[in-house]
């Protein structure tokens, strides 16, 4: 058997595209649900506060992950580079 | 006997001006347990926009409602109190790269003169003059200041625990992290050179 015949046979292109499909699914569901944050992720989130009686506009934080737009970033990256791998791995034509 | 009246009527009206002029002049604390306090700043760099808040704000000023330009005091915040939305970034802005918390653990200004005074109606804003010191670097600023006097107010501030007056002051000025030692030059991609500060505290002058 050559290694274009072991190719051919290989499960990995569907393992990759799958691999794509759940990292671009799972990121993007997860940055959603966090506040579709266009920013850098953040490890607490500012809430805004006024005290009554001077009016002095503050701030106070709630312990809360937010995801960012660099793990989005990365993890689209990774998808579509996985895509593109499952193409090595196509069957040729008969 | 007209004498010793008119005299004992010049001592009197002289003891109540005394009074009365002592009684304007208030000094204000400015450490506060409520968290109010509190000194936001703002880098905005075209890849990156950093921002968070120092609470950890104290200090004296000394105040006379009917003569503003008598202002003095000093402000300090703890270095260690600014803090950002991200670990990571707060790691880095404390750490001796950057602000170096652990050798300059405090931010002062120390109030010296006052100018430009105008009349609000709850207030004056005029521009303070001090010295400012980040780092360990001291620069004289020149800083817009909004002065509101609240009477009475510290009443209902503490639910009625001390009587006395509150003194809000707010300012949003602008300084260069290059004249402070801040990683001069460097990183401007990332960390902007001018850093706005905006600063909202409250001090509290308890009735004697």
């Amino acid at each position: 058997m050559t290694d274009t015949q072991r190719i051919k046979s290989s499960p990995f292109r569907l393992v990759l595209r799958i691999s794509a499909l759940v990292l671009i699914l799972v990121s993007t569901v997860f940055w959603i649900s966090t506040g579709s944050h266009t920013g850098f992720s953040k490890d607490r989130v500012e809430i805004q506060q006024v005290d009554p009686i001077t009016q002095i506009e503050y701030v106070d934080y709630e312990e809360r992950f937010v995801l960012g737009v660099e793990y989005l970033v990365l993890a689209w990256g990774l998808g579509v580079t996985s895509f593109g791998l499952s193409f090595a791995f196509r069957r040729k034509p008969k | 006997m007209q004498t010793v009246k008119t005299l004992l009527l010049t001592f009197a009206s002289l003891c109540v001006g005394s009074l009365s002029l002592q009684a304007e002049v208030k000094t204000y604390d400015f450490e506060d347990p409520k968290g109010v306090n509190n000194v936001s700043f703002l880098l905005d760099a075209p890849l990156e926009s950093i921002s968070g808040n120092a609470k950890g704000v104290s200090g004296i000023v000394t105040f006379d409602s009917a003569n503003p330009k008598a202002v003095s005091g000093t402000i300090t915040i703890e270095t260690a109190s600014l803090t950002a939305t991200n670990n990571k970034l707060q790691e880095h802005m404390l750490g001796r790269g950057w602000l170096d918390a652990s050798s300059h653990p405090t931010i002062t200004f120390v109030a010296k003169s006052v100018s430009k005074v105008e009349e609000l109606k709850d207030g004056f804003k005029a521009q303070l003059t001090g010295d400012f010191t980040l780092k360990g670097v001291t620069k004289e600023l020149t800083v817009p200041v909004a002065f509101t006097y609240l009477p009475g107010m510290l009443g209902k501030r503490s639910n009625g625990a001390m009587e006395g007056d509150l003194l809000v002051l707010r300012s949003t000025f602008t300084i260069n992290r290059s004249v402070y030692g801040i990683k001069p030059g460097q990183n401007s991609d990332k960390v902007a050179e001018e850093i706005e500060l905006r600063l909202a505290i409250a001090g509290a002058a308890p009735d004697a």
